[in-house]
């Protein structure tokens, strides 16, 4: 969508910005000309060149809400088998929920999988069978031990502010490859632990703002987006009324003479209308051969709703969608207190074929090495029991672990260590702060660059930190 | 940016880079040692944050030379040479404390030594610099130098200016006119016309009450020729109580007005409505704007001459206490503080237009305000209390007198012990029925597992199985209801989902049990091997109680294994009652949170069967009391009669109004980075911005006071630069859509600097010469010509002033959501002007949103009262709110956003909403039944838009009805094709913005 030069502006540069929803944002990304300002104030949503060449085009981030445990999926400690049931062989954190028991060992069997030989439970068999495709980093942590600031610094940098969503920033950063849709989607959400404002722009102009899709109760089959579908009439009689309202639309324009919100209304009518028809195509889901379904599990009750989910998820990915977040919930199926050995599994088959038909269906369409896959919990857990009972594991959010896959990430890597017994990180620690800088950077923009000013400073997504973890870049 | 270099090199503290007096020589091996074990460390792990490069400094800290290291950083000296114990290095490097470097990873134990012996050995260090060290001081407070910050015009001295003499004299209306007309004619520039009659009806129509002008008022402005018939309307407009409904919620951006906390927790405020009217009221009665400040900060300390003014009062500091706070925060000290800080940022914001909290971690980079200041005003609110209250989380005080609370609550103990007596004539008489059924526990067992096997999905062919149910039940002497209750128990979760949790989950407890059960008796000792190894493999869970069951030789028989089942539910129950018997209790419900209990399995256990809310040997309370003895009913219902009669006895709870009160009063240190684990010695005396000092003598705080009273009266100083001038400003720019100064709630060095100043200052001092009135300053400037511009194009001007800077039009605004869908409501002819209160009953400490509770079940939104009493959810805003930038109501806004994005469009096109509304827009036109179409045609443009159709209009309309008759469902032609018109008129432009 291009906007035509005016000989002399209409309105000031400024107001243009405001009018159309762009803000200053546009300012602070380097370089723009003059004429590319008109454009993205015109459509924020229009591409933006990144500051330096991407590694990665897009991100789909697949939470698992609750915290998964590391100690029964991806960490192999022998120690921790080794001193089974002893109490723990260092001082606990001093803010925790409750009273950590002795050390727990996993109940489920390791294998070593793949060239790459990267530990995998039994749990997750599918995920073995790509553990070459995967790149652990093994090192993370937060500081933050409950669910709503955790989950709040894990999508927006912070635990105490309300700030904008990394995929806001990278909607704002990038643009979106495709305008009939968002830049950033996220396929069911929670309305728990800091809701909306996990997918919020937040200060940024409110076109940054995460588009929903469902909410993580809601079965993935029913999700919609909010007043895309109009129930009261067809698609015919909704032209017609368009037309109409276009045609006293545009004769307002030309007696009030250059109005760029005036305009930006017209615009914004077709652009929603061609959203009605491109939204929906692409969340249906009759043009996958059986294959595909297949392979995301949609043939099976138990992984049919989250392959639902990933499937959707490479739909919006591969159509032009910046970011995209599929949640796996609510926060019960991964915050294992109690119930870990009937709930784990579970949850584990729910996911586990889903995430690795994701990770197989993108790479066999050649979409894996600009696709940025990224899977993990807003914390990890303890390797010591809780409150005794062999059955459950308290939050950690002191050393825990996610795994990527493609987009410029090496793969068959694992970065990071936890001690012996998997509770603190220890070794080349990755915050939360460098992990967002890691995933801008992958995508080509410079974390201390892409600014935005509000209430009188510049804010970042990793505001005063974060350092990009170059090991694991490829 | 000469301002802002001169304030930085105020704070900073510039080392020079030709002395080196402190670096210590040292002996050959010293250095040897520095170079072979000290400096490689430097330069792999801590170079990268405290290099030379001044962006990318962390902590104020350069350890590149020795100036740097001698120098210290953001936290102070980090070295003691000849002590590595008192040196904050070492500590960091030992990951003791708060500080913990490198970050990414200890440093290994013998490294570690290396860098306590070379700091032991005097830290010799050869490094010299070759780039000047800078390091942020934040403790600079005392020797601050405020006078470059003072330059800044908004901490100048407000002007008393004279309004200027213009060449067009016929053109001014009011002194206002002078200001801006002056700087048109230097430009050489003339106004366009005055909007026309119409256009500036509806203009200030939406301004002051956010509602189109009726057509009646309409048409009795037009036919009023008297020559102040404008002003009257704005007389009219500013008397009505939809006035305080507009002008409140354009404070309740200001002030992040919610009826939920957000962040982390999202919990109700059920009670932040009583802050919100207070606003509303505020505005309709006028409340001079000092006072109006100071109650919101200090009320509760303010005298008042009635109960109903101290109220009023109190209700006012909500405004200190709805802002968004991490409740679930473990860290209580960083709750609190973060708590201070969000209340000094949005006192700054709001009264101040002044980001204060910029200085929380660093002095100010831009304004004169240093760390210092900040944590004595950060000490005034700490000395506040803002948490520990008992329904809520946050504090809530009663709007009543004493003798009214004291009533309230002696009249609840009296309800509490009525109901008390009736729970003990229950809990007895239940005791009574259950005691039989554990006693026959391995009965109901067997007698469940029997049926079971009729049991199915079907709940028709369950009726069927029933008559099996009666039939064991009876042959076994056990009890029907009890039994089919254990075969559903056992049905859902043998069937049903698996059971999360390991507490009372009977898929745990009964592991075992069903092993046994679905195997024959002849292979119970393949089977009670297989089950040990199965515990031993922990893949499966039983219950750890249960584990013992297969201890010893193995069952004969499943009555065997029944009989073990209630053996050990007999031991947990004996050991229960003589747990109970020893702390001389009757039941559990009396124990207090603080008592023993037992332990956790052999609890969960007791709980499943015999007790809580799976109890699998209880029935519902009702089905209970159907065996309870006449007698006993006729006392039950005397009983319950008399806590009915005391509950109808009680006097309403009063009202509870978020506030807060005085708490012990501390001044706090500067917290070092902001962070509370990282404080320095002094604590700075409670206080405020000095900034102003030259201007407003700081009232003295006596050290028995948080200061809160002397905030409020240092704010509200009629000297103060800038309390006036920004709430000026922010009518002004409620007023024209953008502010004299664009940035209404940062008047800092970062925001913008005023297209009229002294405009500015006159309004300012006008504003506090009419005793604050803020109606009075509407009056003002509503009066003038420049407000009653229309909004025509000038080429020429905008050649010049394309942003129209210098206000030659005025300036075409888009509606907020608020009056958008007040007008919608007030189309479609059913908005409810019902005035204050809550839409929505909450629990205490209820969640207002969760997975469970979404919108579909939030039908307070339907309510069609006026927006400003639509509950704002923080994290999950009403979807039509969301949609035209109502904001995450989080934040202090001063100035909305309007954009246009395609979303708004969807939701024009597609809402329910909108559609309804569109329905009962073209119903009320079709009920005059009398009128033309085009009559018709003509009344919906005059509501819509407060002007009449042209002829253009007329016939695109006609024929649009024409074209959509033909299409309409048969019998439903006219409402169909009027519905889809009226759907066209809402959709367009016209309809959300103002000329």
């Amino acid at each position: 969508m291009k906007y035509p030069h005016y000989q002399t502006p209409p309105v000031s540069r400024r107001d243009m910005l405001k009018a159309c929803g762009c803000g200053f944002g546009g300012l602070a990304l380097s370089s723009l000309l003059q004429e590319e300002l008109v454009a993205a104030q015109a459509n924020p949503l229009a591409v933006k060149a990144p500051h330096f060449a991407p590694k990665a085009k897009r991100i789909i981030f697949l939470h698992m809400h609750g915290g998964p445990s590391q100690h029964d999926l991806f960490e192999y400690k022998p120690l921790l088998i080794r001193d089974d049931n002893k109490p723990l062989p260092f001082a606990k954190p001093d803010v925790q929920f409750n009273e950590t028991g002795n050390l727990f060992k996993s109940p489920w069997d390791f294998k070593q999988h793949g060239q790459s030989g990267h530990w995998i439970s039994e749990l997750m068999p599918n995920l073995a069978g790509v553990a070459d495709d995967l790149c652990f980093v093994r090192s993370m942590y937060g500081t933050n031990a409950a669910h709503g600031g955790a989950i709040l610094a894990m999508n927006t940098g912070s635990d105490r502010f309300v700030r904008p969503s990394m995929g806001s920033w990278i909607a704002y950063g990038l643009g979106t490859d495709n305008e009939d849709l968002p830049g950033f989607i996220t396929i069911c959400p929670s309305y728990q632990h800091g809701g909306v404002q996990n997918y919020s722009a937040a200060f940024l102009p409110a076109a940054y703002n995460g588009t929903a899709i469902g909410t993580a109760r809601m079965s993935t089959a029913d999700a919609t987006i909010d007043f895309l579908e109009n129930r009261a009439v067809g698609t015919n009689v909704q032209r017609t009324e368009l037309d109409l309202l276009q045609r006293w639309q545009r004769r307002q324009l030309a007696a009030t003479g250059p109005d760029l919100a005036l305009e930006g209304r017209i615009e914004s009518y077709e652009l929603a209308f061609r959203m009605q028809t491109e939204a929906p195509e692409l969340m249906s889901i009759h043009g996958e051969s059986e294959a595909t379904r297949k392979l995301y599990g949609l043939d099976d009750p138990l992984t049919s709703d989250f392959g639902l989910r990933c499937l959707l998820a490479r739909r919006f990915s591969e159509s032009g969608v910046r970011f995209v977040q599929a949640t796996h919930g609510p926060d019960t199926k991964w915050d294992h207190h109690s119930g870990l050995i009937t709930g784990l599994p579970q949850s584990c088959a729910e996911i586990d074929k889903p995430v690795a038909g994701l990770i197989t269906d993108l790479k066999s369409r050649g979409l894996l090495d600009e696709t940025l896959v990224l899977w993990g919990g807003e914390f990890g857990r303890t390797p010591g029991a809780e409150a005794g009972a062999r059955n459950g594991r308290d939050h950690n959010p002191h050393g825990y672990t996610m795994f990527m896959a493609g987009g410029g990430v090496k793969p068959g890597h694992s970065h990071g260590r936890t001690d012996d017994y998997g509770y603190y990180a220890v070794e080349d620690k990755v915050h939360i702060h460098d992990l967002h800088a890691t995933l801008l950077h992958l995508l080509g923009l410079d974390h201390e660059r892409l600014t935005y000013k509000s209430q009188g400073r510049d804010f970042r997504l990793t505001d005063v930190a974060g350092v990009v973890v170059d090991d694991i870049i490829a | 940016m000469r301002l802002l270099r001169s304030t930085l090199a105020a704070s900073l503290l510039l080392l020079s880079t030709s002395t080196n007096a402190s670096a210590q020589p040292g002996t050959t091996d010293d250095l040897e040692h520095f170079e072979s074990k000290i400096r490689p460390v430097l330069a792999e792990r801590c170079y990268q944050c405290h290099g030379a490069d001044p962006e990318r400094v962390r902590g104020g800290l350069v350890l590149m030379d020795a100036e740097g290291m001698q120098a210290g950083g953001d936290s102070g000296a980090v070295m003691v040479a000849g002590a590595p114990d008192d040196s904050l290095l070492i500590k960091a490097i030992q990951y003791e404390g708060p500080i913990k470097m490198p970050p990414d990873g200890r440093l290994p134990d013998d490294v570690v030594a290396d860098f306590e012996r070379w700091i032991t050995a005097g830290a010799p260090d050869p490094r010299v610099s070759d780039t000047p060290v800078v390091a942020a001081r934040s403790d600079a407070g005392a020797e601050y130098d405020f006078g470059p910050g003072r330059e800044h015009w908004a901490f100048q001295a407000m002007r008393r200016p004279t309004p200027p003499p213009v060449r067009n004299e016929s053109w001014v209306r009011k002194p206002i006119d002078r200001f801006i007309l002056s700087r048109l004619e230097l430009e050489g520039l003339d106004p366009v016309g005055p909007a026309g009659k119409r256009q500036l009806l509806r203009r200030v129509t939406f301004d002051l009450t956010g509602l189109p002008p009726t057509p009646a008022a309409i048409d009795a402005f037009l036919a009023d020729t008297r020559s102040d018939a404008y002003e009257r309307v704005v007389d009219r407009l500013l008397a009505s109580p939809r006035y305080g409904e507009r002008w409140g919620r354009h404070w309740l951006d200001v002030a992040r007005y919610a009826d939920s906390n957000g962040l982390d927790e999202n919990v109700a405020h059920r009670n932040a409505f009583l802050y919100r009217d207070w606003v509303i009221a505020a505005f309709n009665d006028d409340l001079p704007y000092h006072q109006f400040v100071k109650a919101q900060i200090a009320g509760d300390l303010l005298p008042a001459a009635s109960d109903e003014e101290r109220f009023a009062n109190l209700r006012a500091t909500g405004f200190l206490t709805v802002g968004a706070k991490v409740l679930a925060e473990q860290d209580v000290d960083k709750m609190l503080i973060d708590i201070v800080d969000e209340q000094v940022n949005v006192v700054g914001r709001a009264f101040l237009a002044e980001p204060i909290g910029c200085a929380r971690c660093h002095d100010h980079k831009f304004d004169p305000i240093p760390t210092a200041d900040y944590y004595a005003m950060a000490g005034i609110m700490r000395s506040t209390k803002t948490m520990g209250g008992e329904d809520s989380r946050w504090v809530e005080r009663p709007l009543a007198d004493e003798a009214t609370v004291d009533a309230y609550e002696a009249a609840q103990e009296l309800v509490e012990e009525a109901e008390e007596a009736v729970s003990a004539v229950i809990d007895a008489q239940n005791e009574e029925l259950r005691r039989p059924r554990r006693e026959a526990l391995a009965a109901y067992l067997l007698a469940a597992e029997e049926a079971y096997s009729y049991w199915s999905e079907d709940e028709e062919a369950n009726r069927v199985a029933m008559d099996e149910v009666y039939r064991i039940a009876e042959r076994d002497g056990l009890e029907v209801a009890v039994v089919a209750k254990w075969v559903r128990a056992f049905f859902d979760y043998r069937e049903g989902p698996p059971v999360q949790g390991d507490g009372a989950n009977p898929s745990v407890v009964f592991e075992i049990w069903d092993t046994y059960a679905s195997a024959d008796p002849s292979t119970y000792e393949k089977v009670t091997e297989d089950l040990r190894s199965l515990i031993a493999s922990e893949k499966v869970l039983i219950a750890p109680l249960t584990r013992n069951l297969v201890r010893g030789p193995a069952p004969r028989s499943l009555e065997e294994v029944a009989w073990r089942y209630a053996n050990l539910f007999g031991v947990i129950d004996i050991a229960w009652s003589e747990h109970l018997q020893r702390l001389g209790l009757r039941d559990e419900e009396e124990l207090s949170p603080r008592d023993f209990r037992l332990p956790r399995e052999q609890e969960e256990l007791r709980r499943l069967v015999y007790d809580g809310r799976l109890c699998i040997l209880c029935l519902p309370q009702t089905e209970e009391e159907r065996f309870y003895p006449e007698e006993v009913m006729t006392e039950l219902a005397a009983l319950r009669a008399v806590v009915e009669e005391r509950e109808a006895a009680s006097p309403p709870r009063p009202l509870y109004a978020m506030s807060v009160q005085e708490d012990e009063i501390v001044d706090l240190p500067v917290h070092i980075r902001g962070s509370h684990l990282n404080l320095t010695d002094t604590p700075q005396p409670r206080g405020f911005l000095r900034v102003t000092d030259h201007l407003v003598p700081p009232p003295p705080i006596p050290a028995n006071e948080s200061g809160r009273l002397q905030l409020a009266e240092w704010i509200t100083h009629p000297e103060h630069p800038l309390t006036a001038r920004v709430m000026v400003n922010r009518l002004w720019h409620w007023h024209f859509g953008r502010g004299l100064v664009d940035t209404p709630s940062n008047f800092g060095a970062t925001g913008s600097t005023p297209t009229h100043p002294e405009l500015l200052d006159w309004l300012a001092r006008r504003f506090i010469e009419q005793g604050w009135s803020v109606k009075a300053l509407h009056r003002e400037i509503l009066l003038s010509s420049t407000y009653r511009l229309s909004t025509d194009y000038g080429r020429v001007q905008a050649a010049t002033d394309e942003g129209n800077q210098l206000h030659w039009r005025m300036n075409r605004r888009r509606l907020e959501v608020e009056p958008i869908r007040d007008s919608l409501l007030q189309l479609a002819g059913t908005l409810d002007l019902t005035m204050g209160g809550r839409v929505e009953e909450y629990n205490p400490r209820g969640y207002v949103f969760s997975e469970g509770n979404t919108f579909g079940q939030f039908n307070f939104y339907a309510a069609p009262r006026r927006s400003v009493y639509m509950p704002v959810v923080r994290n999950a805003i009403y979807d039509i709110f969301a949609g035209f930038d109502f904001g995450n109501a989080s934040d202090s806004v001063g100035a909305r956003p309007a954009t246009v994005v395609p979303s708004q469009a969807l939701l024009m096109m597609n809402s329910e909403f909108v559609e309804t509304q569109a329905r009962r827009f073209a119903e009320r036109l079709l009920a005059d039944t009398a009128a033309s179409p085009e009559a018709r045609i003509a009344t919906a443009f005059v509501y819509a838009y407060g002007r009449q159709a042209s002829q253009a209009e007329i016939d695109d309309s006609l024929s649009f009805l024409a074209e959509m008759r033909n299409v309409a469902p048969a019998g439903e032609e006219e409402t169909f094709a009027w519905t889809r018109l009226c759907h066209v008129i809402l959709g367009a432009s016209e309809f959300i913005y103002i000329d």
